[in-house]
């Protein structure tokens, strides 16, 4: 992973110090509180319905040892012994004391991690694929270029005061799992005929009040000129785009009232003016980026021998079994697998890790996977690295930690906000609902033979949940006062990028489990030849579930 | 009084702002910023008159601008409200596509916690109301290098890491 030299410790030193003056600055009323909520929302410091939030970044979402156990610190002394991983792949901390933030920053600072930019109208964290370096299927390894993005942006002077916010993500295989063509900007990692690397270009993603899948502007951006098309794309932004209506300030909404051509030759004219600058990346700079995501040292093995090594302990132990099934994810290297560490156990909120169970990763990070470990988007922790002749070990080890349910891309995978139990924003809950939808859905074997389904769910239309990218989404709305829930139905946040429809009216919240119930019914009854959820879907249409849902709830 | 911060000194402001409205004595115009439609009808007079510069709100377009606009001593930008950041691109688009190397001037709502961003876009000057001296230094220097290039560093920290 990415590791500070003496410019990036100073420069976030720095910010520390920075944002302590401010802080001093508001406390004795010397900045006023609307100058003051850019400045924190800046560095991560939301003030949410019960408390402040901190939203702690993780670029990529790569964490070593020692900032797990920092965390798991953090957690214990300055909020309640617990944390929250977001669909970002960030951290965020419900109960931190305002007066106490710039020492969480002091205490981040010294472990390499901050909270900059996690927040506001800014360029916000970067993200890509979570298996990232180890997939099977990855043609050029995303993260150098993401580093590369997130030095450029961090501290950006020109893209502070941005209409609104941004974020930008990186995929660097084909199965895209970094739902980039749902970002302000999406890069898709290809290769040319001469076998030169570059980046296919989407603007004008996102989620949110008014959900868009990105445009193509350029098929073939050089992998030198990343950052002067970025610049140009923010400049572009910056200038034309709309800060009269927050609802409308999103890069999606210009580059819809443009048009795709007439945005591209925006950015192209400014970009004419740029390219040849010095922020043309160079070789050395690349060549030293790809230097910190190097392979670790693996050991060789033979693959086929050490699993079937394996499959011989699945007779004695049908629950380990079943986690190697779902749990685990295959590895370019043959010996190793990636492991899903499940954080959506029923009972948790969806994504939470407590103080001790932070300290207890970092603890078998060391012991199987090189010290690292990495969130997703899908709110769990990857072990990127262990070796199948230790899996049955590491399952015993996490079975101790609750964190083995063997349901991984399942139903009761679920995807979920803070909603309203933490959120001042949400218009309903979203926890209880994840929790009820957990408890009626607690058959390993249903759930196996239902297969994977992405189930979303947000607290309000900002659509922290990924509710549109689901499967099966569910937005909290609010009527009368009254907490409900739409369903959707047929997102996909893959490269074959959908959004999802709504079903129809919403529903109370003691429906909605028994309108999911039959929403798989009809999957159940219509699927051909081990068809999934979303194909089944992409061939029925909405229609039939309709029909069954509406005929029977009312 | 408000300040002007030029150069690290804070010193009284003595520019006026002339506003589109205002009738004036062309002839007697000195130490003030003029607005471009006054700029553009009377260029070489006050070309002429030395202490004068122009004014332009922060949503003006960089194509919209003349050329005699770039003759100008001092090109102040003025921000509507703090969080509106067009001004930002407004002055590196001067600075970078015009070459200009006269007094860039930030006026306006803007807030001494952007003086940072500011300088590195461009910006040369600043006029401020009720400043706190004490922090004005903190806010012109939060930090003492920078990953990206911009108008004070043309070298992104790449070009420069040995
Ligand atoms: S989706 Fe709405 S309720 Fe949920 S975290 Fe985001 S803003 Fe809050």
């Amino acid at each position: 992973m990415y590791v500070y030299d003496e410019y990036d410790r100073e420069l976030i030193r720095e910010r520390v110090a920075q944002f302590r003056g401010q802080t001093a600055r508001f406390l004795a009323g010397k900045i006023p509180a609307d100058v003051y909520l850019p400045l924190r929302l800046q560095n991560g410091l939301y003030i949410q319905r019960l408390a402040p939030m901190l939203r702690i970044a993780v670029p990529y979402g790569m964490l070593n040892a020692n900032q797990l156990r920092r965390l798991a610190h953090i957690t214990r002394h300055y909020d309640k012994g617990y944390c929250h991983i977001t669909t970002r792949q960030n951290i965020q901390l419900n109960w931190p004391q305002l007066e106490e933030v710039p020492d969480i920053l002091a205490e981040l600072a010294d472990v390499e991690m901050h909270a900059v930019q996690t927040s506001g109208n800014c360029i916000r964290n970067v993200t890509t694929d979570e298996f990232a370096g180890i997939a099977t299927d990855e043609m050029v390894d995303p993260r150098p270029y993401c580093e590369i993005i997130r030095q450029w942006s961090t501290f950006h002077p020109e893209f502070a005061f941005l209409p609104r916010k941004f974020k930008i993500a990186v995929s660097g295989t084909a199965h895209d799992r970094a739902a980039i063509q749902f970002h302000d900007i999406g890069l898709q990692i290809v290769k040319n005929d001469a076998d030169e690397i570059g980046f296919r270009v989407y603007v004008g993603g996102g989620l949110g009040r008014t959900p868009v899948i990105g445009t193509v502007i350029n098929e073939f951006l050089a992998e030198h000129d990343l950052l002067t098309y970025l610049d140009a794309i923010l400049r572009v932004y910056n200038l034309d785009g709309r800060r009269d209506n927050k609802y409308k300030a999103r890069i999606k909404i210009l580059v819809k009232a443009l048009g795709r051509d007439a945005f591209a030759a925006k950015v192209e004219q400014e970009w004419e003016k740029i390219r040849d600058t010095q922020s043309l990346l160079t070789d050395k700079e690349i060549v030293r980026a790809k230097s910190f995501f190097t392979s670790p040292e693996y050991e060789i093995f033979d693959d086929t021998e050490e699993y079937a090594q394996l499959n011989s302990l699945r007779k004695d132990h049908p629950a380990f079994s079943q986690w190697l099934d779902h749990n685990i994810a295959r590895h370019r290297v043959p010996g190793y697998r990636a492991v899903i560490l499940n954080l959506k156990p029923t009972g948790v909120a969806p994504g939470d890790l407590t103080s001790e169970q932070l300290d207890q990763i970092a603890d078998i990070s060391e012991k199987f996977s090189f010290a690292e470990v990495r969130t997703t988007h899908k709110q769990n922790i990857v072990l990127a690295d262990v070796k199948v002749n230790q899996l049955y070990t590491l399952w015993q080890e996490l079975e101790q930690l609750n964190l083995t349910t063997p349901t991984v891309g399942l139903l009761s995978d679920v995807i979920c906000c803070p909603g309203g139990d933490f959120c001042s924003l949400a218009n309903a809950k979203s926890i209880p609902v994840a929790e009820a939808i957990q408890r009626e859905f607690d058959q390993l074997d249903y759930l196996y033979d239902l297969g994977g389904i992405e189930l979303n769910i947000s607290g309000c239309m900002n659509a922290c949940g990924h509710h549109h990218i689901g499967n099966i989404g569910i937005l909290g709305v609010d009527k009368k006062g009254q907490e409900f829930y739409q369903i959707q139905l047929g997102g996909d946040s893959s490269e074959n990028a959908a959004l999802g429809q709504v079903l129809g009216p919403a529903f109370s919240r003691d429906e909605v489990v028994g309108v999911i119930q039959q929403i798989c019914n009809v999957y159940i009854e219509n699927r051909e030849h081990g068809e999934s959820f979303i194909d089944t879907y992409r061939r029925i249409g909405i229609a039939k579930f309709k029909e069954r849902v509406y005929a029977k709830a009312h | 009084m408000q300040k002007l911060i030029k150069n690290g000194d804070i010193t009284e402001n003595y520019w006026d702002i002339i506003s589109d409205e205002q009738a004036i004595e062309i002839a007697q115009l000195k130490n003030a910023l003029v607005p471009l439609d006054l700029w553009i009808k009377n260029e070489a007079q006050l070309l002429n008159n030395g202490k004068v510069g122009i004014w332009v709100p922060g949503d003006t377009a960089f194509d919209s601008l003349p050329e005699s606009v770039f003759q100008a001593a001092i090109i102040a930008i003025s921000f509507p409200a703090f969080a509106d950041g067009r001004g930002f691109s407004l002055a590196r688009q001067i600075r970078e596509h015009k070459d200009f190397s006269g007094d860039i001037r930030a006026i306006g709502a803007f807030v001494p916690d952007q003086l940072y961003y500011l300088t590195r876009c461009g910006f040369s000057s600043f006029v401020l109301d009720d400043v706190d001296d004490s922090s004005i230094n903190e806010c012109l220097n939060a930090f003492s290098n920078s990953y990206q290039a911009a108008v004070d560093e043309p070298r992104p920290l790449f070009r420069r890491r040995n």
